[in-house]
C-alpha cells in the first residue's frame, strides 16, 4: 500500500474514532416546554442530558437553561413530566430557543371545576397566541413595536359579565435578531382596569401586580387565579406600566454622525459614530389577531386609542377566563 | 482641529452666559519643562469636562469676566489646579506642578496569584456610561474597589468588559445592506486610561496613585479588554486597592447616547467605553465614581443589583 494511501487511511480512522468526542460550540440550550394543546407553559419538568449525565428543571414558566459546554453532538435532551408524554431532542436537532410542546398523556386528570350546583364552568383564553407562530409574523412583517410608553393598555370583550380572570399571558419579544445588549430582567406593574363607560378608555384600576421577570422566558404566565378578581363588565383592560430604570434597560446601537469640521467650500464634514439607545423592558411580541384591537395609550393625561386592523401586528397579550 | 471645534461646541451649549464670540484659547503645560499635558478639564458646577489632546490646548468661548463657576485642571503626575473661572480671564497658560511619586512598585517574584471579582463575561448586561436618569453622562472616572486578605501583593492582570456590538464582524437587519456598512466598522474604537489607585485612609476613597505610568487602553470593537499589568510592577499595599477606568472625554470617543422614553427627546455627547457592571451581586456597593468637582463617590446608579464594575483582577502573592 502506497504511503499516501495508508495515511489517508488512518486518517479516515482517527476521526471515526473521534467523532462522537466532538462537541458543539454552543455555549447554552435554552427554551420553554409548553403544553401542546394550551400551549401554556409546564413548570418542573425534568431535562436530561443523557451522555453528559446532567439534570434540571424548568422553573414556573417552563423555562430552561442548560449549560453545553463540552455537550457531544450526538447527545440528547430527554424532556419528562408526569402526565406529559417523554420529548427527545437530539441536541444536533437544537435551534435557538425553541418551544418544546410536549404532549398531555390520555390519563392526564383534565382540570375540571365543578359549582356546588354542579353547573360545568367554562375556562377560555381571550387573544389567544401561539408562540411558534409568533416568530414568523415578527420576520414577515418586521414586527410593530407596541410600546416604549408608559402605560399600554389592551381591550378585551368578555362572553359575559362576572367572569373570572385566572391568568394573563404576555410574549416576550425575542430581541436577538436586533443589535440589543441582553437584560433578561425586567420589572413593571401590571394593571386590570375597567372600562370608562363614558369614554370607553381604561378607568378604574381592578388590580395591580408587580411583575419581576428574572429569566428569559419568552411566554409568560402571570397567575391571577388566587386573586380571585371578578370581572364586572363586559369590557376590560389590561394595561402594562412601564418602569424606566436602570434594572430594564436594554442599549441598541443606531449609526449616526458627528461633526469633524469644515472643508475648504465651507460645508460641513461628518464623521460616522455611533448612537446608543436606551431603552426599557419589557418588550411585547408583536402578534397578529384574526379580528381588530383596540390598543390604548397614555399620553399627555389622557387615554387615546388606536385601534389595529385585523392580522396587523399588535402585542402578545392574552387572558384566560372562567366563566 | 477636531478638539478644538468639540471644545468649543461643548462649552458653547452649557457656559449660559457667554454673550459674545471672544475665544479664549490657553495651553497646559508642564511647570519645570514647558511642555504641553494632556490634562482633564472640568467646569464643576456645569458638570462639564473634556480631555485636551496632546497639544494640552483648550478654548473657552464667552466673556470669562462674566462667568461665576469654578475650573478645575487635573492630570495624572500633577497636583490638580482648581481655580474660578473669572480667575482665567489674565492667563493663557496653566502651569502644572508635577507630584513627587513614591513609587511602591516592587519586582518581587510571586509564586501564587489568585483572581478577584471573578463573573461570566457573557451574563454582563448593564453598562455604566451613557447616561444618568435622562441626563448625560458626568464622571469623569469610575472605580472598582477590590480586597485582597493579604498585603503587598502585586496586580498582574486584568479584565474589563465594555458595551460594544463588534460591528467590525458582525452585522444583520437594520445595518446589513447598507452601502455605508465598512465605516460603521470603526464606529465602536475607542481609547481610555486606567488608574490604579490605593485606598485613602482618611476617606476610605480612592486616594493616591500606585502607578506614575500612563496607561491607555486602545480597542477596536471587542468588548473585551484583557490588560497585562505585570512589566509595571505595580504594589498593592494594603488589603484593598481601585482600578478606574479614566474617561478620555475628545473627539475620537464622542458618540451620542438617546433616551427612549414617551414626551422625552433626550440626546446627548457621551464618550466611549461604556463599563459593564458585573452581574453578581455583592453584599455592598464596590464602585465609586469621580464627579466634576472630583470628589469621589459611592456610584450606586444600578444599586442594589449592581454592586461591581465588569473588572476582573489577578494579584499575585507569596
Amino acid at each position: 500500500m502506497k504511503p499516501i494511501i495508508r495515511h489517508a487511511i488512518l486518517c479516515a480512522v482517527f476521526i471515526i474514532c473521534i467523532l462522537p468526542s466532538i462537541t458543539l460550540a454552543q455555549t447554552v440550550y435554552e427554551g420553554q416546554v409548553i403544553d401542546k394543546t394550551t400551549e401554556l407553559p409546564i413548570p418542573a419538568v425534568t431535562l436530561t442530558l443523557i451522555k453528559k449525565h446532567f439534570n434540571t428543571l424548568t422553573n414556573d414558566q417552563g423555562y430552561f437553561k442548560l449549560p453545553a459546554n463540552n455537550t457531544a453532538v450526538n447527545d440528547t435532551i430527554i424532556f419528562t413530566s408526569i402526565g406529559y408524554q417523554t420529548y427527545q431532542l437530539p441536541v444536533r436537532d437544537y435551534k435557538p430557543y425553541p418551544y418544546i410542546k410536549m404532549q398531555p398523556t390520555l390519563t392526564r386528570l383534565n382540570q375540571v371545576n365543578i359549582t356546588a350546583r354542579a353547573r360545568k364552568q367554562k375556562q377560555v383564553t381571550l387573544d389567544k397566541f401561539l408562540v411558534s407562530n409568533s416568530n414568523f409574523y415578527k420576520k414577515t412583517l418586521m414586527g410593530v413595536m407596541v410600546g416604549n410608553d408608559k402605560w399600554t393598555a389592551k381591550l378585551f370583550t368578555l362572553p359575559t359579565i362576572n367572569t373570572k380572570l385566572l391568568s394573563v399571558q404576555l410574549g416576550r419579544d425575542d430581541l436577538s435578531d436586533y443589535f440589543i445588549t441582553t437584560n433578561k430582567f425586567a420589572r413593571f406593574n401590571l394593571h386590570i382596569m375597567d372600562i370608562d363607560s363614558a369614554k370607553g378608555s381604561p378607568g378604574r384600576i381592578l388590580l395591580t401586580k408587580e411583575i419581576n421577570l428574572q429569566d428569559n422566558s419568552h411566554m409568560v404566565l402571570i397567575d391571577l387565579s388566587k386573586d380571585n378578581l371578578t370581572l364586572p363588565s363586559s369590557k376590560f383592560f389590561i394595561a402594562i406600566e412601564r418602569l424606566f430604570i436602570p434594572y430594564n434597560e436594554v442599549i441598541s446601537i443606531a449609526p449616526d454622525y458627528k461633526a469633524a469640521g469644515t472643508n475648504k467650500k465651507g460645508e460641513q464634514i461628518l464623521d460616522d459614530t455611533p448612537c446608543y439607545l436606551i431603552e426599557y423592558q419589557p418588550f411585547l411580541q408583536p402578534y397578529p389577531q384574526p379580528h381588530a384591537v383596540s390598543i390604548w395609550f397614555y399620553k399627555n393625561g389622557s387615554w387615546v386609542s388606536h385601534t389595529f386592523a385585523a392580522h396587523v401586528n399588535t402585542m402578545a397579550l392574552s387572558a384566560t377566563i372562567l366563566y | 482641529m477636531k478638539s478644538l471645534l468639540t471644545l468649543v461646541c461643548c462649552l458653547i451649549a452649557l457656559i449660559t452666559n457667554a454673550q459674545t464670540e471672544k475665544l479664549n484659547k490657553f495651553h497646559l503645560v508642564d511647570k519645570v519643562t514647558n511642555k504641553p499635558v494632556i490634562t482633564s478639564v472640568a467646569i464643576v458646577k456645569a458638570k462639564l469636562s473634556i480631555t485636551t489632546e496632546k497639544d494640552g490646548v483648550f478654548i473657552i468661548p464667552g466673556d470669562l469676566k462674566k462667568m461665576t463657576d469654578s475650573i478645575i485642571f487635573s492630570a495624572q503626575n500633577y497636583f490638580d489646579i482648581k481655580m474660578p473661572l473669572k480667575a482665567l480671564s489674565t492667563l493663557d497658560t496653566i502651569r502644572l506642578t508635577r507630584l513627587a511619586f513614591k513609587t511602591t512598585n516592587t519586582e518581587s517574584k510571586f509564586t501564587r496569584d489568585t483572581l478577584l471579582n471573578n463573573f461570566n463575561g457573557e451574563d454582563v448586561g448593564y453598562f455604566a456610561g451613557l447616561h444618568e436618569d435622562t441626563a448625560s453622562f458626568n464622571y469623569l472616572q469610575l472605580a472598582q474597589q477590590f480586597y485582597i486578605d493579604k498585603i503587598n501583593t502585586k496586580l498582574n492582570t486584568l479584565q474589563i468588559e465594555r458595551l460594544s456590538f463588534n460591528l467590525d464582524d458582525k452585522y444583520g437587519w437594520g445595518i446589513y445592506n447598507n452601502p455605508r456598512l465598512e465605516h460603521y466598522r470603526q464606529i465602536e474604537f475607542t481609547a481610555f486610561k486606567l488608574r490604579i489607585y490605593d485606598i485613602n485612609d482618611a476617606t476610605g476613597k480612592p486616594g493616591k496613585d500606585l502607578c506614575d505610568s500612563i496607561i491607555v487602553i486602545k480597542l477596536r470593537s471587542s468588548e473585551r479588554a484583557r490588560i497585562n499589568l505585570k512589566d509595571y510592577n505595580i504594589n498593592i499595599p494594603h488589603k484593598t486597592f481601585f482600578v478606574a477606568i479614566e474617561w478620555m472625554r475628545d473627539y475620537y470617543n464622542a458618540h451620542y447616547t438617546g433616551i427612549v422614553i414617551p414626551n422625552l427627546k433626550s440626546r446627548f455627547i457621551s464618550y466611549k467605553p461604556a463599563i459593564g457592571i458585573s452581574p453578581i451581586t455583592g453584599k455592598k456597593l464596590n464602585i465609586w465614581a469621580l464627579n466634576t468637582n472630583h470628589d469621589w463617590l459611592p456610584y450606586a446608579t444600578f444599586s442594589p443589583f449592581g454592586t461591581d464594575l465588569a473588572i476582573k483582577a489577578t494579584v499575585g502573592y507569596n
